[in-house]
């Protein structure tokens, strides 16, 4: 486990009588990616705000790199980078020159720098082209760029692949977990779509109506999702020992309800109970279960689950 | 913070509309120095110094400081460029300094036309008129007292003085308001009105009392070459002591302010 980059502690944000944000506690762990995912409202941008010092919580506390207090926290604020909602750049000049104005405003030397992250974001052929005229998916990625700028030790990006084209979003997946992967970066990720980020993100953190209903790691999600023929039966013992000799699998679990969870056959349901049937098992639940991505999410959120 | 102020010039310098506000004072400083002249030497005539005065910097540095201080905060709002310098690990006081120093920076550049013609008139044997109305770097031009070319210099300066004073209600409306629109609308009304006040002080008793302490009281706007020392000491104070206020006031208002 990496050191903590980022602890909330209770967090809450009240908006006109109206709480964003409920009690929130997370922990960011240095060389993860964590994703943030909550639907529209549910108080995504407001947490990303308060942690880059945009906005302030009515109540709680926040560590950055282990520091509490707002000077602290202020001058530590130097080792992260953010891009919250929409891509904060001057329209009227190129790419070249909004990574200028900000390398200027950042105190960086290295003129260099400028080429080699437009050539990292795949910008590097807009030449004199102006923001104004770029596309969406253009000006997310210069976004990005002015994010990776200072070679941040934790990234914020605010649903950072909207308006990329199939391409870009591989791209930008392939950079992120680079980043990660070889500079050991943190990236807290914000998206409404639990699918988008599952090839992207390392953990999850489930944000609704303001509240973190559950924090997960990959593993987790994956068993959680993953799917399964549930066999209920009289003797789980022996199911079991017809699934190892006869069926020649051993990829299942004995649940402590007694049930077995087979991870086998799941295109070839027939086959395991006549098979479990023909050898004296007596069968009192058999079916398919497991979620999509999606549906999990929804059933967390309590919002209706596709068929 | 110097690389705050470094940046925003940086953008400012590489934008269309610093370049085209320097145009328009160049144009402008021009023309009032010709008609002045022209007034001033009875070869135009005294109908055309309504115009003048309408081109000369008091009206001028009015709306171009509004439109400079939109240019300048406003704009990083709707962009959300104000984001970086905060996420950056600036403090608030020090966004609110920097944008004041580029601010006065361009303001002075902007102010350089007409400190140039009024400073040539000054230097030049003969009279300028508008006509009756003056004010700013105008007054000094039209007013017929001959000085030093050490007290030019000093009476051109306070009166810059004055007007950066002034202009910084423009950084207070800018962060307040973070409208371009509402900026310059609220701040060309204000200095309408306080020129109302001005016009009649009988009327507006306790605000023109008030007004007399800070930077839009009349004796600052109709300084001459003339004036003692000790008024122009009393201006440079009142000025700075105003700057002082305003910043403060701008620095409270966004100190805790959310950003959207």
């Amino acid at each position: 486990m990496g050191e903590i980059i980022l602890k909330t502690n209770d967090l809450t944000k009240v908006f006109n009588k109206h709480k964003v944000l409920q009690n929130v506690s997370i922990e960011l762990r240095e060389g993860r990616i964590y994703g943030l995912i909550g639907e529209n409202g549910a108080g995504k941008s407001t947490l990303m705000k308060i942690i880059s010092g945009i906005s302030f919580p009515t109540e709680g506390s926040y560590e950055l790199f282990g520091k509490s207090t707002e000077r602290e926290i202020q001058a530590q604020r130097k080792r992260i980078a953010s891009m919250i909602e929409q891509p904060a750049i001057s329209p009227d000049m190129t790419a070249k020159g909004n990574l200028k104005y900000h390398r200027l405003m950042r105190g960086i030397p290295n003129e260099e720098l400028e080429d080699e992250i437009l050539q990292l974001v795949g910008l590097a052929h807009t030449n004199k082209k102006k923001a104004k005229h770029f596309s969406l998916g253009m000006k997310q990625r210069l976004g990005i760029a002015i994010a990776l700028l200072t070679n941040p030790e934790l990234l914020i990006l605010d649903e950072p692949v909207n308006g990329l084209d199939p391409m870009g979003v591989v791209e930008i997946r392939q950079l992120l977990r680079r980043l990660c992967e070889e500079r050991q970066m943190t990236i807290l990720i914000s998206s409404h779509n639990l699918p988008e980020l599952y090839q992207t993100t390392t953990d999850y953190i489930i944000i609704h109506k303001g509240q973190i209903i559950k924090q997960l790691t990959q593993q987790q999600l994956d068993d959680a999702c993953r799917h399964y023929i549930r066999i209920g039966c009289t003797a789980p013992e022996h199911c079991a020992s017809v699934l190892e000799t006869v069926l020649a699998t051993q990829n299942f679990q004995v649940m402590p309800d007694q049930t077995i969870k087979l991870y086998d056959y799941l295109d070839n349901l027939g086959l395991v109970s006549t098979t479990l049937f023909k050898n004296g098992v007596v069968i009192t639940q058999f079916n398919l279960q497991g979620d999509t991505l999606e549906n999990y999410f929804l059933t967390l959120i309590g919002g209706e689950r596709h068929v | 913070m110097f690389n705050l102020v470094r940046s925003d010039l940086y953008k400012t310098t590489h934008s269309k509309i610093f370049w085209i506000l320097l145009t328009i004072t160049i144009a402008c400083s021009i023309a009032m120095f010709s008609i002045s002249y022209g007034i001033g030497n009875n070869s135009l005539n005294m109908s055309l110094g309504s115009v003048g005065f309408l081109i000369s910097d008091m009206n001028m540095m009015t709306i171009i400081g509004a439109v400079l201080a939109t240019f300048l905060i406003c704009s990083d709002f709707d962009t959300k460029n104000i984001h970086h310098p905060i996420i950056s690990g600036y403090s608030r006081m020090q966004i609110v300094v920097s944008k004041a120093i580029v601010f006065w920076i361009l303001l002075f550049t902007l102010a350089i036309p007409f400190i140039v013609v009024t400073f040539i008139g000054l230097t030049m044997d003969t009279t300028f008129s508008m006509g009756g109305v003056a004010a700013g770097y105008l007054s000094i031009l039209t007013t017929s007292t001959s000085g030093t070319f050490g007290q030019s210099i000093v009476i051109l300066l306070i009166m810059t003085m004055v007007y950066f004073a002034q202009l910084c209600v423009c950084l207070l409306l800018a962060f307040t308001l973070r409208k371009a629109v509402l900026v310059v609308a609220g701040y060309y009304m204000l200095s309408m009105f306080l020129g109302q006040v001005a016009s009649f002080p009988e009327t507006f008793e306790l605000l023109h009392n008030i007004i007399s302490y800070t930077p839009f009281a009349g004796k600052y706007i109709t300084m001459h070459v003339g004036m003692s020392s000790a008024d122009l000491t009393i201006a440079l104070f009142t000025c700075m002591i105003f700057m002082l206020v305003v910043m403060w006031l701008t620095y409270m208002s966004f100190r805790k302010a959310e950003i959207k």
